[in-house]
């Protein structure tokens, strides 16, 4: 599964910033660790079957919320298409 | 000389702390001395210039100091010598004028002052209010004014000061009068006020002080010159302190600073405070300081203080080095920091950071340090931003500043307070101070500014603002905030390497690049502004912290 976010984010001083995420639609500040799972959905496909317990409800939030989508069939394509630097932000 | 029968015309003043970062709010100590007096039938007038950058002279001439019989100053290190100026004025003015001094400087210093400046008559040790109602009723005898408990005396000889015997401490400062006094202020007194994120809005604050002293041997620390005898209120006058002022402002109070050097002494007497707010008014909120360890040791109260109101602790950390620690005499271990920020964190209460980032002996493993300390701790995100820029202040009958002392074998000055930006031991360090002063003159106020601005856009609630501005306001506030810390990891991997991009480039060659698309400091500030232009005098700019 393949995984990108169409919300701008902050990824700096070791941690991943998403806004409007929180709670009342706040910044939501991930956690290092969470950080971390972050960056490796955002480069590289996730097997699910491989997450931790803990690593799945994240990404579970994280789909609820919006701050991540599952690259469907026709965004793949366009994406696999599409020259060098036109990828989603950031 | 003053008649015996007319009572004394008395004023007290707190003199100008100059530039210094000292907090500047009305002088509770001078309130409650003048509040005692006052009960026992001697009026005065309060002058509060603690926080004017006028002339002193002028001041004292525009609010002719010299109209008094007495006249008593409240001094700290920072405002020693505008009390002098002041003084001196009065004295040639006015010679017979009974000029007193007091506060935490007079009393560390008390000999030299009654030996050295002779505009002062009489130096008041420790506590005040006492003392102060025995000169005022002893005003026009001047013999007995020689023997007062608690004072130093200057001989107009010019012999030896005499140094009467201490005086004992207050022991029931629930005897007290409530601090009931009016001050005079050359810039006028912005009402001070909390603003409560949890219920979104801006409160009158009333500045309370439940105890007096502390149990503990900071080594730093300028409240135990005064002595280390601590003592506290019950709760019931605390609450009933409250209502006395809401009544006597006409002003509905509902947070409270409290601004006792440690209010956490005793977790039982805090959370009785608390529940006794609590039940006079569920709206009020309050915050107080404290340190580390009694925050662990406490951590079972944590919770029901803040369903009381407990809004934020002011959280006396200081350094993440082992060695800076112990030389400041905390007793306390880096690890103990971490845990009472975390656990403070896991809680969700918000933290104001006393923090020495420089000292003397500072090596680049301190900075580091605390550096780390901050950033994985969830400082990045703070503000305001000063407790990267504290180096420590050497206060008179400090034990640190007597280690200074012995250590560079030097008797600093007992009227000014050491330029710590000069005392530093290694060159390397002194160079990191030079360079972070440059970032905080050339780029924080603007920093905060443009911080204030987003920071109350988005606060606002009657504003509608499209998602995804508030989207980029909320990332470029974020990244606002991490800016100054930014820029202090990139100087300390210079130093680390023995400068080379300041050698080269200058210290705006370590200005990070930073926000959601990488830009420059400067290019950030130009969006924030951008997306917020007009809003700067529509907001005050010290809530972006949430405190004021």
């Amino acid at each position: 599964m393949e995984l990108r976010t169409s919300i701008l984010y902050l990824d700096e001083a070791e941690h991943i910033y998403l806004p409007l995420i929180g709670p009342s639609q706040t910044c939501l500040r991930l956690n290092r660790p969470a950080s971390r799972l972050w960056r490796q959905w955002m480069s590289a496909p996730v097997d699910l079957d491989a997450l931790a317990a803990a690593e799945r409800r994240l990404l579970d939030e994280l789909l609820d919320k919006g701050a991540l989508h599952v690259l469907t069939g026709p965004e793949h394509e366009r994406e696999t298409m599409a020259p060098a630097g036109e990828h989603a932000s950031p | 000389m003053i008649a015996a029968a007319v009572p004394p015309r008395i004023a007290f003043v707190n003199p100008s702390v100059g530039f210094s970062d000292r907090r500047k709010s009305k002088p509770i100590g001078l309130a409650y001395i003048m509040a005692y007096l006052r009960e026992h039938g001697f009026d005065s007038c309060g002058f509060d210039f603690g926080d004017s950058e006028d002339d002193a002279l002028a001041l004292a001439e525009h609010y002719q100091l010299d109209r008094f019989d007495v006249v008593g100053f409240s001094v700290y290190n920072e405002s020693f010598l505008n009390a002098v100026r002041m003084a001196s004025w009065i004295r040639r003015r006015r010679p017979d004028t009974l000029i007193i001094v007091g506060g935490p400087h007079a009393t560390a210093v008390h000999e030299h002052i009654a030996r050295h400046h002779d505009c002062f008559d009489i130096v008041v040790r420790r506590e005040g209010e006492e003392t102060m109602l025995e000169i005022a009723r002893h005003a026009s005898d001047r013999a007995a004014l020689a023997s007062i408990a608690g004072t130093t005396v200057r001989q107009a000889s010019g012999g030896a000061p005499i140094v009467n015997p201490d005086r004992e401490f207050l022991k029931e400062l629930d005897e007290l009068p409530f601090p009931d006094a009016e001050f005079v202020s050359h810039s006028g007194y912005p009402p001070s006020t909390y603003f409560d994120e949890v219920q979104g809005r801006l409160k009158p604050a009333l500045t309370i002080c439940s105890s007096r002293s502390c149990p503990y041997n900071c080594s730093f620390c300028g409240v135990l010159t005064i002595g280390r005898k601590y003592r506290s209120r019950a709760s019931e006058r605390v609450a009933e302190e409250l209502q006395y002022f809401r009544a006597r402002h006409d002003v509905h109070y509902e947070h409270i600073y409290f601004s006792d050097a440690n209010f956490f002494v005793s977790p039982k007497r805090a959370l009785a405070i608390a529940r006794a707010l609590h039940d006079a008014d569920p709206s009020v909120t309050f915050s107080f300081g404290t340190r580390v360890n009694q925050i662990l040791r406490a951590r079972g109260v944590l919770p029901e203080l803040k369903a009381c109101g407990l809004r934020f602790i002011e959280l006396g950390v200081e350094s993440a080095s082992p060695a800076v620690l112990e030389r400041l005499a905390k007793g306390v271990a880096p690890s103990v920091n971490v845990a009472a920020v975390r656990l403070l964190h896991q809680l969700g209460m918000e933290i104001a950071l006393d923090f020495i980032m420089l000292d003397p002996a500072s090596t680049l493993d301190d900075v580091e340090a605390n550096i780390g300390f901050l950033r994985d701790t969830g400082f990045y995100d703070y503000l305001p931003h000063d407790h990267l820029y504290t180096t420590l202040v050497l206060y008179e009958g400090t034990p640190i500043r007597r280690f200074y002392e012995e250590r560079f074998r030097v008797t600093f000055n007992p009227d000014e307070l050491p330029a710590a930006q000069t005392l530093f031991e290694r060159p390397e360090v002194q160079r990191l101070c030079d360079e972070l002063r440059w970032f905080r003159r050339t780029w924080q106020g603007r920093i905060d500014e443009v911080l204030a601005r987003l920071e109350f856009a988005m606060l606002d609630r009657d504003r509608a603002i499209a998602a995804a501005d508030r989207a980029r306001m909320q990332l470029d506030s974020i990244a606002l905030r991490h800016a100054p810390n930014l820029f202090f990891e990139n100087l300390i991997a210079d130093a680390r390497a023995g400068y080379p991009r300041v050698s080269t480039g200058g210290a705006p060659a370590l200005l990070p690049v930073l926000g959601y698309d990488r830009v420059t400091l400067a290019a950030l500030l130009e969006r924030a502004e951008r997306a917020e232009p007009a809003a700067g005098d529509r907001y005050p700019t010290h809530v972006a912290s949430g405190r004021s």
